[in-house]
């Protein structure tokens, strides 16, 4: 399933980033974030969300706080640190020139520099 | 029927069908199985639980989890075998059908009140600024319906409510951003000229020049320079101002390319994002010395401004006298004092340190000053509207009393004059700004008001009437009576005069609640009143004289000395009184005109006769020298 891999791998590389982008708004709970991803065309299983939020927040981008909630226990939310802001504007950065990059490669193949419409 | 099992999981109380739980626990051991095979898959597992758990019990609704709601559950968070690797991000099976979107969005991102113009910018791919203006100058120019029913703001508000917020990437090549790297006050002139492709001291030069110009030429008005300058200088001014407020300012290296025009791609990103640091434009005096001047203007217009309000409330206020008694009380009067001074004084401060600490730089946090200007501007606002709402709770109802008083009078005519004793209303006092107009005088520790009208009207029987009407404000009924009655009027007969004081006195320390008197006099058929000189100078000021539907003649200064003369006729006979006058005088002057002319006759004639006297000598002189001549000839001819 060759074509299965690489969209995976397209994807794969994208959804931190995505994810980071959505926290770096401000405090969330995680099912708002994949609630948010499935709106904007970007689905994640939560099953996937939840051990990458784990594993960016082991490596010191993100922070987590308990919230009291009327119903039920206490709720974990998610934040982005210092660390995490900085990482994320690198990942941006990053989008930006490999996006433009595509875009060109893709879109002008007579390699005059048209601009977008 | 299934059994039910009560299941504590996680702190919630769940009852599970017993299917549904035994399918749960053999999924939730998968998972288990699953993330403790990674580092750290403790923590993931537990946050996973207590998902699942808040799903089950926000599914269930108090009722038993079903097999379809574990379903859903494992639908949501994936099987074992599809985590770990992102393999296929497969739909949410609950919501799979996408709606069919609309067009036209909100832009969630590049917004400045809702997104909603950058939204409609996107859709017809051009510059939100262009449509922003579009806005406003709809806004602006619907003046008659200013803010509630104007078509521009309720457009607005409701594509607020209808469209969507999305991320809307930008599409535009060429779009006008505010340049923070170079600007003096909101690096609108710097933005404009990137956009354009020019200086920014020419765009500066252009911006101002007006200014100066009208500055300049003053008001010498045969120059029409300084129309011209006036004009577009507000012109300037404004369209800043405007631009100010719509056009975004420049944060990313996109932005500045996109504002000069450079098309978007990678080689352009790196070359600018290197260049970014060094974009600071020539003219670095011309820029210091439009800074000056820009502060200087707004200095200037927020003095002016806060200083003709504060003259015009504290004139309002104070310098009205009228308006001082019916303040009197000292709570009143201190509120409204410092309600007026914050609401004037607050703003004026705030932009002169506004100034203050854009000129030294300091970039400290705001917040704080904004906070306690617009707390103290706001307890000004209250002070007045304290003020006002006591006053209005003075003044709510409104009470009239009437009553009717036969006088004796002897003669035909009634004579209508000014009681003695009073203050002296009626004396001009020209260059005494305080005594020209004044309603209230002060004497003796109580308030004389002048608040009194005299009309006239005809007689149902054959005397003489005076009909007292009394009205004034109060908080209510009974307030408003017992206002009108601490108002004191007087009047009296003497023989056949009617002497009206013409003002309402008051007690020193109580406010005024507007009480005002109205005279009529009742005239019967045949008979005449007179009013006097000094009682009509004395009412003159505000309240006429004369009948109900007769205007006060403004024109009429010169007849204002004279006693005026009112004569209700009889049925049929014309106002001969009135003419008697006017004849009477006229004969005077006739007569007085005779006596004249008949003088300059009499010395006319006195003059011809002197004048023959003195030819009839001079002849006779003549003669007797003749004779003389002759008999001295006579002589020496007979020698």
């Amino acid at each position: 399933m060759n074509t299965d891999n690489i969209q995976s791998q397209m994807k794969k590389g994208l959804l931190e980033f995505c994810i980071l982008s959505i926290i770096s708004r401000g405090e969330v709970y995680p099912s708002d974030i994949s609630s948010e991803l499935r709106e904007s065309g970007m689905p994640i299983l939560e099953g996937t969300l939840y051990p990458l939020l784990t594993r960016l927040k082991n490596a010191g981008y993100l922070e987590y706080r308990w919230v009291e909630s009327v119903s039920g226990p206490p709720r974990k939310y998610f934040k982005m640190s210092v660390h995490g802001e900085s990482f994320y504007q690198s990942l941006r950065q990053t989008w930006l020139e490999i996006s433009t990059a595509v875009h060109q490669i893709t879109e002008n193949p007579s390699n005059e520099t048209k601009t977008t419409k | 029927m299934d059994k039910i099992v009560q299941i504590s999981y996680k702190g919630r109380q769940l009852a599970f069908e017993e299917t549904a739980y035994q399918n749960f626990q053999h999924y939730e051991l998968a998972l288990k199985n699953h993330f403790l095979k990674e580092e750290g898959g403790e923590e993931v597992f537990d946050d996973i639980q207590n998902r699942m758990a808040e799903i089950l019990e926000q599914q269930s609704r108090n009722q038993a989890v079903t097999v379809a709601d574990v379903e859903y559950i494992i639908e949501l968070i994936g099987r074992p075998s599809d985590l770990g690797e992102v393999n296929e991000l497969k739909t949410d099976p609950v919501n799979s059908k996408p709606a069919e979107k609309p067009k036209l969005y909100r832009d969630r991102k590049d917004k400045i009140l809702a997104g909603v113009c950058s939204g409609i910018a996107h859709y017809f791919s051009i510059d939100p600024i262009a449509v922003r203006l579009i806005f406003v100058l709809f806004a602006l120019f619907n003046l008659a319906t200013f803010f509630a029913l104007n078509l521009s703001v309720v457009t607005y508000l409701v594509l607020w409510g209808i469209l969507s917020p999305k991320h809307l990437e930008p599409g535009l090549s060429r779009r006008l951003f505010r340049n923070p790297n170079d600007k003096v006050l909101g690096g609108v002139c710097s933005g404009l000229a990137q956009f354009f492709h020019t200086e920014t001291w020419i765009v500066r030069l252009i911006m101002v020049s007006p200014l100066i110009l009208s500055l300049v030429s003053g008001h010498r008005h045969h120059i029409p320079f300084h129309l011209v300058g006036d004009s577009l200088a507000s012109l300037m001014i404004i369209s800043y101002m405007l631009l100010w407020f719509i056009a975004p300012l420049a944060k990313t290296p996109t932005d500045y390319m996109l504002l000069k025009g450079e098309p978007v791609n990678l080689n352009t990103l790196q070359h600018n994002s290197a260049r970014e640091e060094v974009m600071k434009s020539a003219g670095g005096a011309l820029t210091g010395i439009l800074k000056a001047v820009a502060y200087l203007f707004i200095i200037l217009i927020a003095v002016s401004v806060s200083f003709s309000l504060l003259g015009l409330g504290i004139t309002a206020l104070f310098a009205s006298d009228i308006a001082e008694i019916i303040l009197f009380s000292g709570v009143n009067k201190t509120l409204a004092l410092i309600g007026l001074l914050l609401i004037v004084i607050l703003p004026l401060l705030a932009t002169l340190l506004w100034i203050f600490r854009r000129i030294t730089g300091t970039r400290a946090n705001s917040k704080p000053y904004r906070l306690t200007f617009a707390s103290l501007w706001i307890l000004g606002l209250v002070c007045l509207a304290w003020v006002s709402i006591n006053l209005v709770k003075r003044m709510h109802t409104y009470s009239r009393t009437q009553d009717r008083i036969s006088l004796a009078v002897a003669t035909d005519t009634l004579v209508v004059d000014q009681l003695e004793g009073g203050p002296d209303f009626n004396r001009q006092v020209f260059f005494d700004l305080n005594e020209m107009n004044s309603l209230v005088k002060h004497q003796n520790g109580r308030i004389q008001v002048k608040a009194i009208r005299l009309l006239h009207d005809e007689s149902p029987d054959s005397q003489f009437h005076l009909l007292i009407q009394r009205a004034g404000f109060g908080a209510g009924q009974r307030d408003a009576s017992e206002q009108i009655s601490r108002s004191i009027i007087q009047y009296n007969m003497w023989g056949n005069t009617l002497q009206i004081a013409p003002y309402l006195e008051l007690e020193a320390r109580k406010p005024y609640n507007l009480q005002h008197v109205t005279y009529t006099i009742l005239i019967p058929k045949g008979k005449s009143v007179r009013i006097s000189s000094q009682l009509k100078q004395a009412l003159r000021h505000d309240y006429a004289i004369g009948n109900k539907d007769w205007e006060w003649d403004w024109e009429d200064e010169d007849n204002t000395s004279e006693q005026e003369i009112i004569y209700v006729p009889q049925d049929g006979q014309p106002s001969a009184p009135v003419e008697d006058l006017r004849a009477e005088r006229m004969r005077e002057a006739t007569d007085e005109l005779k006596r004249t002319q008949e003088e300059a006759d009499a010395a006319v004639r006195q003059k011809e006769e002197e004048l023959k006297r003195a030819k009839a000598e001079a002849q006779q002189k003549i003669q007797d020298a003749a004779n003389a001549l002759k008999e001295v000839v006579q002589d020496s001819l007979k020698k």
